[in-house]
């Protein structure tokens, strides 16, 4: 998902009705046009996924990220977490475009997050890039597909691979991902609801299961690994409803081949909202949607960030009985917090319990919104 | 010491200050000397601060914290080479610029500066789009990535031409007006920033690459390199894209502000210049004032006053004086320099370096130093009078004949020393090279040489000018030359301040008409076709925008135009900095071209530069030290690469010196076919003014063209000739007015002391009108001999700012040609002045009657 609806907040703030406040030193422009909600596509209704075309950018719609994560291992055991995430926000709607002469004109900014959590050393090493969606310093294209920002970028190699590449600050990530088990769809065939309105929704896929062999560079430790990554690819133009304030995600790789998504949405009240849902996804790849009265989340810590400040549950169940599903997850490391523009919790956990009765083991990546006071969400 | 050193100084202040009070218009006279003195010296000092600040500002909103640049000569970085190296993963901080000078009809007109920048890549390196947390508004990313013509501007440039966010402005980018709208308002978070803002109009790079129509170009890519960290040198060099060449940003900016500086060196020695005359006058004030208390300085003795104590009293007038004055003057010269800030930094606009910051700053240095230099110049000018005082023996007022004495003793030395100071500052002058700085001071050294023997002079000749005039106008015509014989210790420090600032007035003058003369031979030699063009341009001094293609293409067909010639300038990087260079495809330039230096016949010459050297102007090669037998050295597209110096020829148009090449040579290098200018030959018998007018008509649509005849052009270039000297005429004439008062002040005094004589005079039956003439025929004597002796010196300092001064700080020496009129001026101003200055005093002198007048004594 949907993990990501902190992007339609950043988005938000490019509207002229959430221009930033005050303390900027530059000010907008009153009569400037800005883009609106009314030029973009709305996800109001199911549509069909076409692969690899849709892999690529859908400039139509406001918003849209592709979301990497992955648990890597050494050989002997050391254990990495990584998150490279790219995302599109539409400036303007290509129906309101002006001419433009120069290449340098754009429709599109593009901000891009790269972490790496080294367990062993206790090390979180996050970073965030901006860029323009022209002139060839950062885009994306279905056929072949590619997104980049400068130099970070995910490409594809071959029908099923795809390679990783994202390095900062002596910190670098270089992966070659081989898909195993092809576009998984969310929601209503990809149409995933996130509100009572009509709009208020995404399209959302999955590729949950990437083979992932590379390696991770950190200053001058060199190490190999090996393991599993899983790529979210969401676009949308609406979907924030009033009343939402911030979401759980949580996606889950398990050894029988089992996969597992799902979100709860918070609401103001701290109640949790009624389009929560989830997918459960089988090993030859078929689906089970869960809506938000088939599971449920109990919270087992606490973690109080030294950054920001900001209190985030650690540790949960996630309990869906008509699955005979019952999971834990335990983070590998408490300090995953990007501490970026806007600030969010997204770190690696491990995962054991049982599933039809079996036990079982796994990884998986939390993604934790709304918790920091910071988070009023502008570039 | 007497008892009397216990009685608190207040008393003695109060006495001066009573003194002071109960004599207006001395105290206005001594106010004046010194208000003017120090008025002068801090109007040229902030108009320089305000001018090299603003200098500073100009750039620093340009180049902001990078410390390298990355450029690759005029056709500018293709933008993919900049891409490249972003997607390279360097981790340097990079960002890319496009600028351009425009003007706005809705900002006055004044040159601009349009910075082309990409939001993203700026943050390490200029603050503008940031706010305090460094995080930008999204807002206007979005406006400035969609919106076309989108622009920012500094909320008080906004303010002072009444225009709001939303606000559509023109922008005349070289000659074309292009639509743009305000999408935002810088707001300066301090005062640095504030002024850093002014004159600076912010804009995406698309905006701008669109405006200039230099589509698919960068002009610079802008670095910031940990120093020493060669790792990240080698890393970049490595991943260079051919063509791009890697500078210092420093570099930049140094060779500007060398040649800037001895621009503004010269105005400080102007205004110095002012401020020695005024102390001449705080000198004659001051002794008018002890002249006129002698006898209550010898009762203030009688009463047990010490001569330490008098001493006192007349430096802590001056003191008193020095402080009200100084303060006045720093007023003044606030006021004035603000005025000269404009004058000066047009000057600079038009001979070196754009600055779009115009705002008068007023560094506490400069008030500060004004202050000092006024109360220290004050005391010092009051030491001789207060000894003077001192000296009163009690009771009896010290004659006048045993002053006049002891000055006879000192005016021969006084003379020596003068002609002494004046040969070793000449002498130091010719033969040794000496810095800017050095030359000025020999100069005011040969100034104040020649000063000194002004009262021995003056004596001199005053027996002479008795027979003379006594022949001629009978016993009045006798005895005006012996009083001002007779008072030499009063006359002849104001004969000398009005020699002084009418020989620096004649230098002056006759090194601009020599320089003006020498701009007009020049005009003659190369302005030989009937009718040129140039797009209009914000500034003289920057490389003009290319005029669109369309235009020339017409121009050969255009009837009556019988050849077009063509020529590029544009700023190439070399190892000296950007050197401004010319590429002209004018067959016949070899022959327009007045020849410092050449290796063989002209057709030798210009065969050479056809076959790739260059020639390079006289204050290049001065500035370079280059010369015949040296290669200069450009960067290429193919890397460094040196051109023979064939010929260092005469050019006035940029003191910041040229590089001529021809045109296809300069084409096949730099694979630029753009033209920044052109020149018409018209078949004979077309009317040069017509033309003009039909192709300001035919194309000011599309590009608009500063196109003049060959007179029009001369005319132009003249009157930015006469701007760049505007300031030191100025300078001239106030130094002239305190001239004036000074001559004033020492007639008033030369009066005061005499009433006994004029009581006398009177008494025998001088009439009024008698009285009036003798009085006019002093000062008429005293200006006379200033003038005269002005004649000499003033020659010296011409020769002396044309051969060294203008030498070191342009780049031309030039020829002294010695034309009457600025002599024969001088000596009517001079006699004029003291004329004038007379006025006052004669009727003050007849006023009295002439028992009034003996009771004096």
């Amino acid at each position: 998902m949907a993990n990501k609806l902190l992007l339609p907040l950043l988005v938000l703030c490019l509207l002229a009705a959430c221009a930033a406040p005050a303390q900027t030193g530059a000010e907008p422009a009153a009569g400037t046009p800005l883009p609106t909600p009314e030029g973009f596509l709305r996800a109001d209704r199911p549509r069909s996924f076409s692969f690899p075309a849709d892999f690529g950018p859908h400039e139509d719609y406001l918003t849209e990220w592709w979301y990497y994560t992955g648990n890597l291992d050494t050989t002997d055991g050391r254990h990495f977490g990584y998150e490279l995430t790219f995302f599109r926000i539409g400036l303007q709607p290509a129906s309101q475009s002006f001419p433009r002469s120069s290449d340098w004109a754009s429709g599109q900014v593009y901000m891009a997050h790269f972490a790496v959590s080294d367990v062993a050393g206790q090390q979180f090493h996050a970073f965030q890039r901006f860029s323009r969606g022209a002139a060839g310093l950062a885009g994306a294209q279905g056929q072949p597909y590619q997104i980049w920002l400068e130099d970070w970028r995910a490409e594809q190699t071959g029908p099923h691979s795809y390679r990783l590449q994202a390095s900062q600050a002596g910190v670098q990530l270089d992966l070659e991902l081989t898909d195993v088990k092809g576009p998984v769809l969310h929601g209503m065939g990809g149409y995933s609801q996130k509100g009572p309105d009509a709009g208020n929704a995404s399209y959302y896929y999955t590729q949950p299961r990437l083979l992932s062999q590379g390696t991770i560079q950190l200053g001058e430790q060199r190490f190999e690994v090996s393991g599993l990554s899983w790529k979210d690819h969401e676009f949308s133009t609406s979907v924030l409803s009033a009343g939402q304030v911030g979401w759980d995600w949580f996606s889950v790789q398990l050894d029988n081949g089992y996969e597992l998504m799902v979100f709860e949405l918070r609401r103001e009240d701290g109640s949790r909202d009624p389009y929560s849902s989830g997918t459960l996804i089988h090993p030859d790849g078929s689906t089970t949607h869960l809506d938000e009265s088939d599971f449920s989340v109990q919270v087992l810590g606490e973690w109080r960030s030294p950054h920001s400040g900001a209190s985030y549950p650690m540790g949960w169940r996630i309990l869906a009985p008509a699955l005979q599903l019952e999971l834990e997850l335990q983070p590998f490391m408490h300090d995953q917090e990007m501490n970026m523009r806007t600030i969010y919790w997204e770190g690696a956990v491990r995962i054991s319990g049982s599933l039809a009765g079996q036990p079982v083991h796994g990884a998986g990546y939390v993604e934790l919104t709304g918790y920091a006071e910071a988070f009023d969400g502008d570039f | 010491m007497s008892a009397a050193s216990s009685r608190p100084p207040a008393t003695l202040f109060k006495v001066a200050w009573r003194y002071l009070l109960s004599h207006p218009l001395q105290s206005l006279l001594m106010l004046l000397g010194i208000t003017l003195g120090v008025a002068v010296a801090v109007s040229v000092d902030v108009a320089n601060a305000s001018a090299a600040r603003a200098f500073d500002l100009s750039v620093d909103a340009v180049v902001g914290r990078s410390t390298h640049y990355l450029s690759a000569g005029p056709t500018g970085i293709p933008e993919q080479d900049y891409v490249q190296l972003r997607l390279a993963g360097l981790e340097l901080p990079m960002a890319p610029v496009v600028s351009q000078l425009v003007t706005s009809p809705q900002m006055g007109d004044l040159p601009l500066q349009l910075l082309g920048v990409d939001p993203f890549a700026e943050e390490p390196f200029r603050d503008y789009l940031y706010d305090d947390q460094r995080q930008i508004d999204p807002a206007l990313i979005g406006a400035f990535y969609t919106l076309p013509g989108a622009v920012m501007l500094s909320s008080d440039m906004a303010a002072a031409h009444s225009l709001a966010t939303g606000d559509s402005i023109q922008l005349d980018v070289g000659g074309v007006l292009r639509p743009a709208i305000i999408a935002g308002l810088l707001t300066p978070q301090d005062a640095l920033d504030r002024r850093a803002l002014e004159g600076l109009v912010l804009a995406d790079i698309s905006t701008v690459q669109e405006f200039s129509g230099r589509l698919g170009v960068l002009e610079r890519v802008d670095l910031i390199l940990p120093s020493g960290d060669t790792a990240a040198l080698a890393r970049l060099q490595a991943a260079l894209p051919a063509g791009l060449d890697l500078q210092p940003a420093e570099g930049r900016s140094q060779a500007v502000e060398q040649m800037t500086g001895a621009f503004r060196t010269n105005l400080t020695a102007l205004s110095l210049l002012g401020l020695v005359v005024g102390l001449f006058l705080i000198y004659n004030t001051m002794t008018f004032s002890v002249v006129q208390r002698r006898q209550s300085f010898g009762t203030l003795r009688a009463l047990g006053v010490s001569s330490h104590e008098v001493f006192i009293l007349v430096l802590g007038e001056a003191m008193l004086v020095g402080l009200v004055g100084s303060a006045l003057g720093i007023l003044l010269g606030v006021v004035l320099g603000r005025g000269a800030v404009d004058q000066v930094a047009q000057t600079i606009n038009d001979v070196f370096f754009t600055l779009t910051v115009r705002e008068v700053s007023l560094p506490a240095s400069s008030l500060v130093k004004g202050g000092l230099l006024g109360i220290v110049a004050t005391l010092l000018a009051a030491l001789v009078p207060a000894w003077e005082a001192a000296k009163s023996p009690p009771r009896r007022t010290m004659s006048r004949s045993q002053l006049e004495l002891i000055s006879t003793r000192l005016l021969g030395q006084a003379a020596l020393l003068g002609a002494l100071l004046a040969l070793a500052s000449g002498a130091l002058l010719a033969s040794v090279p000496l810095g800017l700085v050095g030359s000025f001071a020999c100069t005011f050294g040969v100034t104040i040489g020649m000063a000194l023997t002004t009262p021995w002079i003056t004596r001199g000749l005053m027996p002479w000018l008795a027979r003379l005039l006594g022949g001629l106008l009978g016993p009045l015509g006798r005895l005006a030359p012996r009083e001002v014989s007779a008072a030499t210790s009063r006359t002849s420090p104001a004969i000398a301040a009005l020699m002084v600032a009418v020989a620096v007035s004649i230098g002056a003058s006759l090194m601009v008409s020599s320089f003006r003369g020498a701009v007009i031979d020049w005009l003659d030699q190369i302005l030989s076709n009937d009718v040129y063009g140039s797009v209009a341009s914000a500034s003289l001094s920057e490389p003009a925008v290319p005029i669109n293609p369309h235009i020339l293409e017409q121009l050969e067909t255009w009837p009556g135009v019988l050849a077009v010639h063509s020529l590029r300038n544009i700023e190439i990087d070399s190892p000296y900095g950007p050197l401004m260079v010319s590429a002209n495809n004018n067959p016949n330039d070899g022959h327009e071209q007045i020849y410092v230096e050449k290796q063989g016949t002209e057709d030798e010459v210009w065969a050479a530069v056809q076959e790739g050297a260059v020639m390079i102007s006289e204050p290049l090669a001065n500035r370079l030290e280059l010369g015949m037998g040296d290669a200069i050295e450009l960067q290429t597209p193919g890397g460094p690469r040196a051109f023979p110096i064939a010929a260092v020829f005469r050019d006035y148009t940029s003191s910041r010196g040229n590089v001529t090449m021809w045109q296809p040579q300069y084409q096949a290098i730099w694979h630029d076919p753009s033209i920044s200018a052109f020149s018409l030959l018209l078949e004979p018998g077309t009317d040069p003014e017509a033309v003009v007018e039909e192709l300001r008509q035919a194309f000011n649509a599309t590009q608009f063209l500063n196109i003049r005849s060959n007179a029009g052009l001369r005319a132009e270039t003249l009157e930015v000739f006469d701007r760049t000297f505007l300031i030191s005429s100025a300078l001239e004439l106030i130094t002239t007015a305190v001239a004036f008062v000074g001559v004033l002040s020492a007639m008033l005094a030369l009066l005061l002391e005499k009433q006994r004589q004029m009581g006398v005079l009177k008494a025998i039956g001088m009439s009024v009108r008698q009285l009036w003439g003798l009085t006019l025929l002093e000062t008429g004597l005293m200006g006379l001999v200033a003038g005269l002796l002005a004649l000499p010196t003033g020659y010296f300092v011409a020769q002396i700012l044309l051969q060294i001064i203008n030498k070191r700080s342009f780049g031309w020496a030039l020829d002294l040609r010695l034309t009457p009129q600025p002599f024969v001026e001088a000596l009517l101003i001079a006699v004029a002045a003291a004329l004038l200055a007379g006025l006052y005093p004669a009727y003050r002198a007849s006023q009295r009657s002439a028992a009034d007048a003996m009771r004096f004594d």
